[in-house]
């Protein structure tokens, strides 16, 4: 199958007084055409910055974005305008990435106006309307403003916004963990109907596993910058091999009084992303740490088919 | 019977449209006495100037030596000035120039101002570093001493005047605007326009101004009453406006000669200036009240 987009070791680095933030560090992967790849982790673990920094809107450190085949790490400004009609983005907090002061038909028209092809009022209002109907906005709400709108409208207008431009690549940065547990199904499905009919790609970030393993053919966990695990959906959930892949499914809550599941239970802090020790950053809390640990990063690598992970001990943990 | 309408009277062809927002803003303005007094006055004076020849007695240079400084009688109201021109059209036509020339100065200040500190604010870094110490350096000079030297400089009229009194107002509009526009530009919406290809110059003014809009009518509202002061300034000390064109400041100036043998020169001129500028300031205090119910 096709590869639509390529990450190879891209670092993202921010510079604070206390050193640099390594919020994105060394992070490679692909998604196939037509697929989604979920990322998960924990807040403040970069998967954030790693699609920010994808589509250009923070300039990676280091390494570089293929965008079928052709590399768009560092492009012109005026080419970048151009790819923004293939990659789009959608926000994670309806409330906060819709401008107050625009009604839902300059919402979705700002990047039909900006993409460069000029479009006559009729041209545009059809289109408008066109894309109203797709995400399933009701024609009435044309003229109104976002607080006049509930959480999964005003979210159905980021995707319109996101999809004016016909992407083949959306980022999907949490786009229901603002929303209330129902809508968050309603924009979910719509998501996902959107991608059949559309042959769309999907970056789908989040911090809800339910989530994921809902919408993701492939899912890839981060901690604090680095990948430790990436795998099939399913595969990933039948047999985590990462010690913090385990401890992260083990905190999914199961409804269920009776079941006893053992929780693997973290301890410890976070390591900071600002200027980290070497070696790997989930030393400090890994049950199972070693000297090695604490001053060699571990190697990514493929332990079984299709599943990748980042641990010295991969095999011995999991008996392979 | 059902106390519950099945109907709520919403058609899947109706466009929604609520009137919240500013009739909150409206219904908060209107329980202020103070602010609402103040806009009385401000909308008595913008009526005033704009039907200044129909309301007006006399025209503002109609000379008549036979009345000359008279006191205020039915024929003229508030009396005559020197050259027997009647106080009360020049008052009248007076607050016609003040309110042009002080709207003309806020909107200079605001254009300019505005779009250096929407940009500093916008870019940050060395942009804002360059913008801000300039403004430092405007904000470092007393704006009347800046007006009087841009005034002395261009020349007396209408435009200039306006110039001179505008350049003061930039430094502050540009550091307002600059405060409110750091905090939109962290706003999620800013990054959403960009994402999807919007140039910074558009992103400035389609999302970071029609936001900064708030401040900038409470401000220019209370600059509006402080700019006519500016003028009226100016005027008083021989600059500003060209004689014979009516102006409140250049009255005060005139009447200053008579001040112990014929008051109602310098006075009536004086309670029109100091009426406008109660007026607009409780106007825009009030508006600032109302606009942002959390900052009181």
């Amino acid at each position: 199958m096709s590869k639509l987009l390529e990450v190879e070791n891209l670092k993202k680095y921010f510079k604070t007084p206390g050193g640099p933030l390594k919020a994105v560090d060394d992070v490679s992967f692909s998604i196939d055409k037509g697929k989604t790849l979920g990322v998960v982790g924990e807040s403040g673990c970069g998967k954030s910055t790693l699609g920010r920094a994808i589509l250009g809107l923070h300039e990676a450190t280091e390494g570089q974005v293929l965008f079928e085949g052709r590399d768009i790490t560092h492009i012109k400004k005026k080419d970048r305008r151009k790819l923004t009609c293939d990659m789009q983005i959608i926000f994670q907090d309806p409330f906060s990435s819709l401008d107050p002061r625009k009604t839902v038909w300059a919402q979705i028209a700002e990047p039909l106006r900006v993409s460069g092809e000029h479009m006559s009022r009729d041209a545009l209002n059809y289109r408008i309307e066109e894309l109203m109907d797709t995400v399933g906005l009701a024609k009435r709400f044309t003229y109104s403003y976002p607080h006049e709108l509930d959480g999964g409208r005003r979210q159905r207008i980021g995707v319109a916004r996101a999809l004016a431009l016909n992407p083949k690549f959306i980022v999907c940065d949490e786009p229901v963990s603002a929303l209330d547990v129902s809508i968050q199904a309603q924009i979910l499905n719509l998501l996902q109907d959107l991608q059949e009919e559309k042959e769309l790609t999907y970056m789908f970030i989040t911090h809800d596993m339910s989530v994921v393993r809902h919408i993701s053919d492939e899912i890839m966990v981060m901690y604090v910058g680095t990948v430790v695990e990436k795998s099939p959906a399913k595969e990933l959930f039948r047999q985590p091999q990462h010690p913090y892949t385990k401890g992260l499914l083990s905190a999914i809550p199961v409804p269920d009084i009776r079941r006893n599941k053992k929780r693997v239970l973290m301890q410890g802090e976070i390591t900071s992303p600002i200027d980290p020790p070497p070696g790997c950053r989930f030393a400090r809390r890994c049950p199972y740490a070693k000297d090695i640990c604490r001053k060699q990063t571990p190697p990514y690598e493929e332990t079984l088919p299709d599943h990748f992970t980042a641990c010295h001990f991969i095999r011995e943990i999991n008996s392979l | 019977m059902s106390v519950f309408r099945k109907d709520n009277g919403i058609r899947p062809d109706m466009t929604l449209r609520t009137q919240g927002r500013m009739a909150d803003i409206w219904h908060r303005l209107c329980e202020n006495r103070l602010a609402v007094i103040g806009m009385f006055i401000v909308i008595i004076l913008v009526l005033v100037a704009i039907f200044a020849d129909v309301l007006a007695p006399y025209g503002y240079n109609e000379q008549n030596p036979l009345e000359e400084l008279q006191f205020p009688s039915a024929k003229h109201w508030l009396g005559t000035d020197g050259y027997g021109r009647d106080i009360l059209s020049r008052i009248i036509y007076g607050g016609r120039i003040s309110l042009l020339v002080s709207l003309m100065a806020v909107a200079i200040s605001f254009v300019v101002g505005g779009l250096l500190g929407a940009t500093a604010g916008y870019f940050g870094g060395a942009v804002d570093t360059i913008i801000m110490r300039v403004m430092d350096m405007l904000m470092a000079i007393p704006s009347t001493l800046l007006a009087i030297c841009m005034a002395a400089m261009l020349g007396r009229g209408t435009w200039q005047t306006a110039i001179a009194v505008a350049i003061g107002g930039i430094a502050p509009s540009c550091r307002m605007i600059r405060a409110t526009a750091l905090t939109i530009r962290e706003q999620e919406y800013v990054e959403a326009a960009r994402a999807c290809g919007s140039k910074n110059f558009r992103v400035i003014l389609e999302h970071i101004i029609p936001n900064c809009l708030a401040p900038i009518i409470v401000d220019a509202t209370l600059r509006l009453g402080g700019n006519i002061m500016m003028i009226s300034s100016l005027s008083f000390i021989g600059l500003g406006v060209l004689p014979p064109t009516a102006e409140w400041g250049s009255m005060l100036n005139e009447g200053r000669q008579y001040i112990r043998s014929f008051w109602p020169l310098v006075t009536f001129p004086g309670i029109a200036i100091m009426l406008t500028m109660f007026g607009f300031n409780v106007f825009g205090d009030g508006l600032r009240d109302a606009l942002d119910p959390k900052m009181k």
